[in-house]
């Protein structure tokens, strides 16, 4: 008993000395919590249930490609950095860790998709709208993660680091694309298609042309 | 900018400018306006008695006061006025089921006005009912629309205007809107100095940058302070669900990252370049985001401005309120620079690379 209680102490203890892994959890949830505002908030009240399928989707496709980013710079060990390091250009290296998380993350998007409208027989409006919606938002989640792992793998808790960063700075994003894919999914058809389409675009440009900018200044050790 | 930090000037500058808006903006009297109406719906035929309550008003015979009621173009005069005091007065009013213009609204504007207080108004005040009173009271047969004689207001005091809503809270304009102004203003300085830490690897360049971002933090967080104040008072709840809060909460959490971020990081150059980076980064999707959000064809903001403005639409600031409120923008943007420089010194002294 008296060790059962030592060792709740340790691990209480742990806890607090490691302030950043909790902030990170918190910020997790926060993030969660204004997805799902947002999407089910902007999906009009009569579509309630569509809409908290639509709030599903987003976290899944979201924090699955969260996890499959931030494993990209953090589970390569300093000797294969090293190695990259000495064998190519930043720009290079950057370009296709992007293009690959770019993909990668589509593909878990559309992966999420699939498996929602066989399992839970979830119809989408208009799919090309759909579709494009996924690819430039998924992508640019990807596109953001991609930086700010790099940019988290340089310090001491990199794990929940890249949370507390990351989140944040993706809720612009996440407000562009779930608000295109309310619209292809046929809840709210009274807002221009093409100019949301380009917003998202243009914002997928930003960051993507940020990151390949910022990441030599990282790379540099 | 070291050298700017130390020289006297603008710190006087800012000093003044704040003392002047502190004084000014709590001195300077609140405009005359109506507040209440009582009754607020009425009947046609039938004539009632309004209660119609000023603030700062001077409601006396001597002045000249009239009292007419406005729906759409249709001027109705009230039937007899009888002051109360200087903020009260009873208004006999009706109209006549055949003077309802069926085009016109059915929500009336009170109209006083008097050569004290000039012309005020309180908009859609009270509410004509379409259902009709039984028996047609005698003073409201003839009935005509009338012509007001307008006069114009003889006291033309330096007063801030009485909004509805707002009223004495309209104050908090020099507080409120110039933290957020502070905020990006120091936020572009700290990306600024990012870049220029990133291009020289000059570490007194991240300090600042650091620097800089921390007081916008502050700032932001000040700002969400009067910020939750004031929508309490005038939108009844502090945090009420608007598309400007959730662009201010990101910019928190931003500037909260960034600091655990440099918290994170050991080694001096290290903590420099990956918090540059981050901020650089952060920076740009954040201005992009709070700019383009507002301007998003069907978001619906509390806040003034709606459709196309950040801040204000040009018609929302009255010109007595720029007096005190383009100086309370300069003295908190000089009072985040002095801040800063405080900050930055500090970090500078502990770091010993002055």
């Amino acid at each position: 008993m008296n060790q059962l209680l030592q060792l709740l102490k340790a691990e209480f203890i742990r806890q607090i000395r490691n302030k950043y892994v909790f902030a990170g959890l918190l910020v997790y949830q926060l993030s969660s919590v204004v997805l799902v505002k947002f999407i089910i908030q902007y999906m009009s009240l009569q579509h309630n249930e569509a809409g908290v399928l639509m709030a599903f989707f987003w976290l899944i496709a979201v924090f699955g490609i969260v996890n499959a980013v931030v494993g990209s710079f953090h589970k390569d060990p300093e000797s294969r950095l090293f190695y990259y390091r000495w064998l190519m250009s930043p720009a290079l290296f950057i370009s296709s860790r992007l293009l690959f998380n770019f993909f990668f993350a589509c593909v878990l998007a559309i992966l999420a998709w699939f498996t929602i409208h066989v399992l839970l027989n979830w119809e989408i409006h208009n799919k090309a709208i759909f579709l494009l919606a996924l690819i430039l938002g998924s992508g640019g989640y990807a596109i953001i993660f991609t930086l700010v792992t790099a940019v988290a793998s340089g310090t001491l808790h990199a794990a929940s680091l890249t949370a507390v960063m990351g989140l944040p700075l993706t809720i612009p994003l996440l407000m562009f694309s779930t608000r295109l894919s309310a619209i292809a999914a046929g809840y709210d058809a009274n807002v221009q298609v093409w100019k949301q389409i380009l917003l998202l675009l243009l914002l997928d440009c930003v960051i993507a042309a940020l990151s390949y900018i910022l990441f030599p200044y990282i790379w540099r050790d | 900018m070291w050298s700017f930090f130390n020289q006297q000037w603008w710190k006087w500058a800012c000093a003044f400018l704040l003392i002047y808006v502190v004084v000014a903006g709590l001195v300077v009297p609140l405009g005359p306006g109506i507040t209440s109406v009582h009754p607020f719906v009425f009947q046609a035929d039938s004539v009632y008695e309004f209660r119609i309550r000023g603030y700062r008003t001077h409601f006396s015979e001597k002045n000249h006061t009239q009292v007419w009621f406005k729906a759409s173009h249709d001027i109705f005069c009230a039937l007899d006025v009888k002051i109360i005091h200087d903020g009260l007065i009873q208004a006999r009013f009706g109209i006549n089921r055949n003077r309802i213009n069926p085009a016109a609204d059915n929500v009336f504007d009170v109209i006083i006005n008097n050569d004290e207080d000039g012309t005020i108004a309180l908009r859609e005040a009270i509410t004509l009912l379409r259902t009709v009173a039984n028996r047609q009271d005698s003073a409201l047969v003839n009935q005509n629309t009338c012509e007001p004689e307008v006069r114009t207001n003889k006291a033309s005091a330096f007063v801030f205007p009485h909004r509805e809503i707002l009223y004495e809270s309209i104050r908090n304009t020099f507080y409120h809107v110039p933290m957020w102004f502070t905020m990006l203003g120091l936020i572009i300085l700290s990306a600024v100095f990012s870049i220029s830490f990133l291009q020289s690897g000059d570490l007194k360049q991240d300090i600042l940058a650091a620097s800089f971002a921390e007081v916008a933090l502050f700032f932001g967080l000040m700002g969400i302070l009067t910020g939750m104040v004031w929508a309490n008072y005038t939108w009844g709840a502090p945090w009420p669900n608007d598309p400007k809060l959730n662009g201010a909460a990101v910019g928190v959490l931003i500037y909260v990252a960034y600091i655990i971020l440099r918290g994170s990081v050991n080694d001096d150059i290290k903590r420099a370049r990956l918090s540059a980076v981050y901020s650089v980064f952060a920076s740009v999707i954040f201005i992009l985001f709070i700019f383009i959000i507002p301007r998003l064809p069907d978001t619906d903001s509390l806040h003034p401005g709606i459709g196309g403005n950040p801040a204000f639409s040009k018609y929302d600031l009255d010109s007595r309120l720029r007096l005190v409120f383009y100086p309370a923008v300069i003295g908190w943007m000089l009072l985040g620079v002095w801040l800063s420089s405080i900050v930055a010194r500090i970090a500078a002294i502990k770091s010993e690379k002055y």
